[in-house]
């Protein structure tokens, strides 16, 4: 893997993923543009974590990564469970990546997050970074859990799955926020999505949320063909 | 939605409190502590007081708990040692070293106490005592403390903190290490009930607790063969209580504060 200095946030040339018996993921290539949303879905256990996780340097031990991963600029994965710490509050979690990503002292860094809590629409911004994410619903611990990757600004953003627990008009609503804002501050955002029924999975392209859509299948990438355009865009979501 | 920091809904609602509350909410766990705190105050009591049956059976109390006490934190401190060495190593130490720890669990370890202390004669002292029970309870100790962390490094916050690029020593000192303390809390607790049981057994033998240091298990196995029930019905009873207030305890940690079983979740 490397880090290229021009170009697309993330580039994927030929990414295979092997264990010693089988191959898992077979010669992807991709790129996700700058403020571009793509949307990866496919059915359970075809890969769609491992590949964001190896996009995240985190693949797992035993697994050999061939081919190449280009990445400009800052890289934030959010996981399934949205990567809150449960000991500590969403202020010093803040604290802690801006202070490591962008060399923020505590005062701004506390700033950053309350505007970024703010942007996602979570009501009485800087009284909850005094809480635990625990002390959060789950739609709120989400929006926090994307405020805290975003106010970190990143230039690729990797979500696997994000808020699959909650219903799905809450689902599409914080889908679309995060969209909104990966488009307006030019993040290149890659999405991975459950079986149906799922916005990221059932039509993301022509109900707004995502710019490009592309099906995981059988370890290989493929292009879904598109349907005719609806005739109202919100009532296919 | 809770309140603000600093407020009474913060203070019922942080992580500590909450883990307080799943521990309260199970009544195993409540009557356990309440009985221990019972005895507890009951053997100081019975120390002061003296005289009588019930008085020599708190009084034996006082062994047998000061006892596996000691030799329950010795055995929690080896298993938790042995644990995070084995993790700490990597998989294929973490493979050799948990293996016969997994298969010394599997043996009735309680029967080596009296083997050691027929073994040492009646001249044995308290110390290597200890310290065999220490050896026969750490090994469960260290195979629970290991799921334990295996359970924990799994936790996708810490794989989004490396993702972030979170260095590994602040990873650890952050968030780790915080979030491991009450699951290994709950693997080192089932030390306690294994050193009490061992001490017990082998005391009832006549083949524990050396001479002149009376424990439950002395004065259970003194009446049995004097065949006084009366005698033997104090420290009897006492003990299981005391197994059973361990374990209820043991119970209620394991379910309220383990990473595996999905207690803190």
């Amino acid at each position: 893997m490397n880090r290229a200095e021009g170009g697309a946030p993330l580039r994927v040339e030929g990414l295979s993923l092997l264990t010693s018996r089988d191959i898992l993921l077979d010669r992807l290539s991709f790129a996700v543009e700058p403020g571009e949303v793509l949307t990866l879905s496919g059915g359970a256990g075809t890969g769609k974590t491992l590949l964001l996780r190896a996009l995240a340097g985190l693949a797992p031990k035993g697994i050999t990564v061939l081919g190449d991963i280009q990445i400009r600029g800052r890289r934030i994965l959010v996981t399934q469970d949205g990567a809150l710490d449960p000991l500590r509050t969403l202020g010093a979690q803040f604290t802690e990546l801006l202070a490591h990503q962008s060399g923020m002292d505590e005062r701004a860094a506390l700033r950053r997050a309350a505007e970024a809590l703010e942007r996602f629409q979570v009501p009485a911004a800087t009284r909850r970074l005094a809480l635990h994410p625990q002390e959060l619903g789950e739609a709120m611990r989400w929006r926090a859990a994307l405020a805290l990757a975003m106010a970190a600004q990143p230039a690729l953003l990797l979500a696997d799955a994000p808020a699959a627990a909650l219903d799905p008009t809450q689902r599409v609503r914080l889908l679309s926020d995060l969209a909104a804002w990966t488009r307006e501050a030019g993040t290149a955002l890659l999405l991975t999505g459950r079986p149906q029924p799922d916005p990221i999975h059932a039509d993301p392209v022509h109900s707004g949320l995502a710019d490009r859509r592309l099906i995981l299948a059988q370890g290989r990438l493929e292009t879904p063909e598109e349907p005719a355009p609806a005739p109202d865009r919100k009532s296919v979501v | 939605m809770h309140g603000p920091a600093g407020t009474d809904s913060h203070w019922r609602d942080g992580p500590w409190q909450k883990a307080g509350q799943r521990l309260t909410a199970h009544r195993p766990a409540v009557a356990g502590l309440t009985l221990l705190a019972a005895l507890m105050l009951a053997v100081a009591a019975g120390l002061v007081a003296g005289g009588g049956p019930v008085g020599a059976a708190l009084a034996a109390g006082h062994q047998s708990l000061t006892f596996a006490l000691l030799a329950g934190l010795g055995g929690a401190a080896l298993g938790l040692l042995w644990a995070v060495i084995a993790v700490a190593l990597g998989e294929r130490a973490e493979r050799a070293m948990m293996a016969p720890a997994a298969a010394l669990t599997g043996l009735p370890l309680a029967l080596a106490l009296p083997l050691a202390g027929g073994l040492l004669g009646p001249t044995r002292g308290l110390a290597p005592m200890a310290v065999v029970t220490a050896l026969i309870a750490a090994p469960a100790v260290a195979v629970i403390a290991r799921d334990e962390l295996r359970a924990l490094l799994r936790r996708e916050f810490l794989s989004a903190a490396q993702a972030a690029g979170i260095a590994n020593g602040r990873r650890l000192r952050r968030h780790i290490l915080p979030n491991a303390v009450l699951p290994l809390a709950a693997a080192a607790w089932t030390a306690l009930p294994r050193a009490l049981m061992a001490e017990s057994l082998a005391s009832l033998l006549g083949l524990g607790l050396p001479e002149g240091v009376s424990g439950w298990g002395t004065a259970v196995g003194a009446a049995a063969r004097a065949g006084d029930t009366v005698a033997l019905a104090g420290p009897a009873l006492l003990l299981a209580l005391t197994l059973w207030a361990l374990h209820g305890v043991g119970d209620g940690m394991r379910l309220a504060f383990s990473t595996v079983s999905g207690g803190r979740r």
